[in-house]
């Protein structure tokens, strides 16, 4: 009669990627390359091992997936394919791929942020939360390792989320990575804005040799800081006063054209947005190196200032006066919801270590990286914050960008700014990409559906840059809130919990490991919560 | 008196590659070496009944080749129901290749006036995608025209992509017998038995001939991956296969002389037996349907 299975039936084992579940997953693997796959393992079936005749040529081989790797507010680059499982990468280099992505524009507030602390706090807190975000980036390292009879070997964090809390788990680690770079584009354009606006004023100041005074405080002489929010309390508004005789006329029609808020943030629309609807941005990833001469160059500008303007530290601790604040203060969660995010690699870290040479020195190496970073945003903190001009002003002028400090003619920092400004405009089609590919995919099962999707998504995105820059250009209030949130998924819960529920599951969970865990967990919620309420 | 299909194209085009892949046979290597394949032993590639597939290097043999084929020309284009003419897209010599096409037609129409031509631009790997529509639609603009007054029907394909399979399912398809009657009945039998999809498939090269389907599904290349998979347990020879999971069963069986059919069931809950129950009583009124055309006539499209 029938028989069911052929006399030499073994059991066939069929691969996940082939078989299609219910609730209908993303597969990790493209029905082109699933087809490819099948007619390769059939005709190899079809020819003694000696014959070339029927061995796939390179050219029809589906090329390597482009991997990138981002720290919202530092870098992003592309990571180099390794063919042999490990990568080649010394630790000197692991170190700076590391600390060269999470470097960038967070820097600019961290003196702010050390102000809204308190000095004292200040510093205790970037040390604390540096050791806290680094225990959690070990947290999610090891991840992958404590998954059962899986082979996770090139499974990225968010592949971790998935396989413990299910669809809730992926949904929820694709909404923290998009409002992490949704968040930075944000910051991106406020920065750009102001960046541009401040280069433009400079180059027509100079060009007509305009000799200008910002009706501003701030300090007399060659090295001049300046505090901008005061003025905004002043009757007469925030204009400029001429020096030279020169075209009045023509320097406010410049003035109404060139406005920091109101035009300029418009004017970047018609570079950027064209730049955002590239299907591939493989070509600005060259750029990375531009965020190292940057952070390198404002170490640089910092340490120069400070030695030109000196030491201004006294120390109260907890009461205030008109120039200096108190060393701990109430708003010191502003300085830990920027931190969150400035100590922020724990969507891609696996892929950075992933290349390293020497594997078992991935904690060693992340652990030096982390100094690393650590003691570059606290030297440019410290510096900053210390060498502020307190008698003439108060350490209450820090701006949320230090750099708004200093004036417009200041040589040193248009340079910073034209360093600065170049490098975000090659990050920020970088971070769009990301932000596209990982939205579009998920929705609509390709990156790259159509010129209107891709084209409605970008137009949001810079709507709300713009937006942004023009009504709420507080670089320090959109990393803290956007910091705070973000972390709270991937810095403080998904990782504890994993480790509990891991641990739980190996029958190993202890009351120290739980309670600790749990702290961490309550911590992250009180960093989100406390930014809303101070 | 068997009807044959011809696959003929210069030497070096693909054919043996071609037949290997699409009826699953192992490449047999020698003939390669020798420089031409000389296929004096009728194969026993039968397919759709009655059909034999027969190779032969048309153009670009020396002397020795040359001749033999002259002479046995009658003999080779006699009964032919298909000729399937393979051009290798890189080759350098168009000229010839159209000279020696033409001089194949003339036989056709000489021996065998009412065969079906398809040409296959083959190799197409090999050429940049973005060039590859126009380089096609080059060629099958000169084919159609020096294939005056015979008919052609141009494909490009290449064994590296899903273009061969479709091809060749085409052909197929061309040549089955009330194949509207065929697809009507299945789509009776998959709504009677409640299955979410239903394939025929031939019974040599398992190309699709005639499928049913409920709902939009989501692999475009399944066709041809459930074709490459079947292949291989068909070279260690098989009858009859059943796979299931929590979310599906499906059903691989011999139905009717000339096809395989395959049906998929989205609800598990219902027993095998059950489904291949139906399969057998349909398998009965199928097999009436290709016997009304008798074994001669399901070859014949007029």
């Amino acid at each position: 009669f029938l028989t069911l299975f052929s006399p030499s039936f073994r059991p066939f084992h069929v691969e996940p990627t082939n078989i299609v579940s219910v609730n209908d997953d993303t597969q990790r693997v493209t029905d082109e390359a699933s087809a490819m796959n099948k007619r390769i393992h059939y005709y190899s079936r079809l020819t003694s091992p000696a014959d070339r005749a029927l061995i796939a040529p390179d050219h029809v081989l589906p090329a390597p997936d482009e991997i990138y790797v981002y720290s919202p507010l530092g870098t992003a680059f592309k990571v180099d394919n390794c063919t042999d499982g490990y990568g080649k990468n010394s630790s000197i280099v692991t170190i700076f791929m590391i600390w060269n992505t999470m470097m960038g524009t967070s820097i600019l507030s961290i003196p702010w942020g050390i102000k809204q602390a308190g000095f004292t706090s200040g510093i205790i807190l970037i040390l604390l939360m540096g050791i806290l975000t680094l225990y959690c980036c070990y947290r999610v390292v090891k991840s992958r390792k404590m998954i059962p009879l899986i082979d996770t070997s090139n499974w990225e964090f968010p592949d971790v989320c998935k396989y413990y809390f299910g669809s809730f788990g992926q949904w929820s680690s694709l909404l923290f990575s998009m409002v992490s770079l949704v968040g930075a584009m944000v910051v991106y354009w406020v920065l750009m804005s102001n960046f541009l606006f401040n280069t433009g004023k400079f180059i027509y100041n100079f060009v007509h040799d305009i000799n200008v005074t910002d009706i501003v405080p701030g300090t007399n002489g060659s090295n001049k800081v300046i505090c901008p929010s005061a003025a905004s309390s002043h009757p007469p508004q925030n204009r400029s006063v001429m020096f030279s005789s020169g075209n009045n006329t023509g320097f406010e029609l410049f003035e109404e054209w060139w406005n920091k808020s109101q035009t300029v943030p418009f004017y970047l629309i018609a570079v950027l947005l064209p730049l955002l609807n590239l299907k591939s941005p493989s070509f600005f990833a060259k750029f990375n190196v531009l965020g190292t001469v940057s952070v390198v160059y404002l170490v640089f500008l910092v340490t120069v200032k400070a030695a030109h303007l000196g030491i201004h530290l006294e120390y109260n601790w907890f009461t205030e006066n008109d120039f200096f604040v108190p060393e701990f203060r109430i708003l010191f969660p502003q300085l830990t919801g920027v931190l969150t995010l400035a100590f922020f690699i724990h969507n891609c870290v696996i892929t950075l270590l992933q290349n390293n040479r020497n594997q078992e020195n991935n904690v060693r190496d992340l652990s030096i990286a982390y100094f690393l970073v650590g003691l570059t945003y606290l030297y440019v903190g410290v510096i900053i914050f210390a060498s502020f001009p307190s008698p003439p002003l108060s350490k209450e002028c820090i701006e949320q960008n230090f750099l708004d400090n200093f004036p417009s003619d200041d040589i040193m920092s248009f340079v910073a700014r034209i360093f600065l400004l170049f490098q975000m405009m090659t990050v920020y089609p970088l971070l769009g990409y990301l932000a596209r590919v990982q939205l579009l995919r998920q929705f609509f099962g390709n990156a790259y559906p159509s010129i209107f999707h891709v084209l409605v998504l970008n137009v949001a995105i810079v709507g709300a840059g713009v937006a942004m820059a023009k009504f709420y250009p507080n670089i320090g209030g959109i990393i803290r809130y956007s910091g705070a949130t973000c972390g709270l998924a991937f810095v403080f819960v998904y990782p504890s919990l994993i480790y509990m529920i891991s641990l739980h599951r190996a029958g190993q969970l202890t009351w120290p490991a739980l309670i600790i865990h749990i702290f961490i967990i309550l911590l992250g919620l009180a960093n989100l919560i406390a930014q809303f309420l101070l | 008196f068997t009807s044959q299909v011809l696959l003929m194209g210069k030497s070096g085009s693909g054919k043996t590659s071609m037949r290997s892949i699409i009826f699953a046979n192992y490449i047999a290597r020698d003939t390669r070496r020798l420089g031409a394949t000389i296929d004096v032993e009728h194969s026993h590639v039968r397919f759709l009944g009655n059909l034999v597939l027969n190779l032969w290097d048309c153009g670009g043999q020396d002397t020795f080749m040359e001749n033999y084929f002259t002479s046995q020309r009658d003999n080779i284009f006699r009964n032919v129901e298909v000729l399937i003419y393979v051009f290798d897209v890189e080759s350098r010599e168009l000229e010839k290749d159209m000279h020696y096409y033409q001089s194949c037609l003339e036989a056709i129409l000489q021996n065998s006036p009412d065969a079906k031509i398809f040409c296959l631009v083959h190799k197409m790997d090999l050429v940049q995608e973005d060039q590859r529509d126009l380089i096609f639609k080059e060629r099958e603009e000169d084919l159609k025209r020096l294939s005056r007054p015979l008919e052609c029907v141009c494909f490009r394909t290449s064994i590296w992509d899903e273009t061969l399979y479709k091809a060749w399912s085409s052909i197929v398809y061309q040549l089955i017998p009330n194949v509207q009657q065929l697809e009507m009945n299945l789509r009776n039998f998959a709504q009677i038995i409640e299955a979410d999809e239903v394939l025929l498939f031939e019974r040599a090269t398992f190309l699709v001939i005639s499928h049913y389907q409920c709902k939009e599904q989501r692999d475009v290349h399944r066709f041809e991956k459930i074709s490459n998979i079947i292949k291989q347990f068909k070279l260690t020879s098989f009858q009859s296969m059943e796979v299931r999971n929590s979310n599906f069963a499906a059903f691989i069986d011999i139905f009717t002389s000339n096809t395989y059919v395959m049906v998929v069931m989205s609800d598990p809950s219902i027993p095998s037996a059950a489904t291949l129950i139906n399969i057998r009583n349909a398998r009965k009124h199928f097999e009436k349907l290709e016997r009304v055309d008798g074994p001669k006539h399901s070859l014949l499209m007029r």
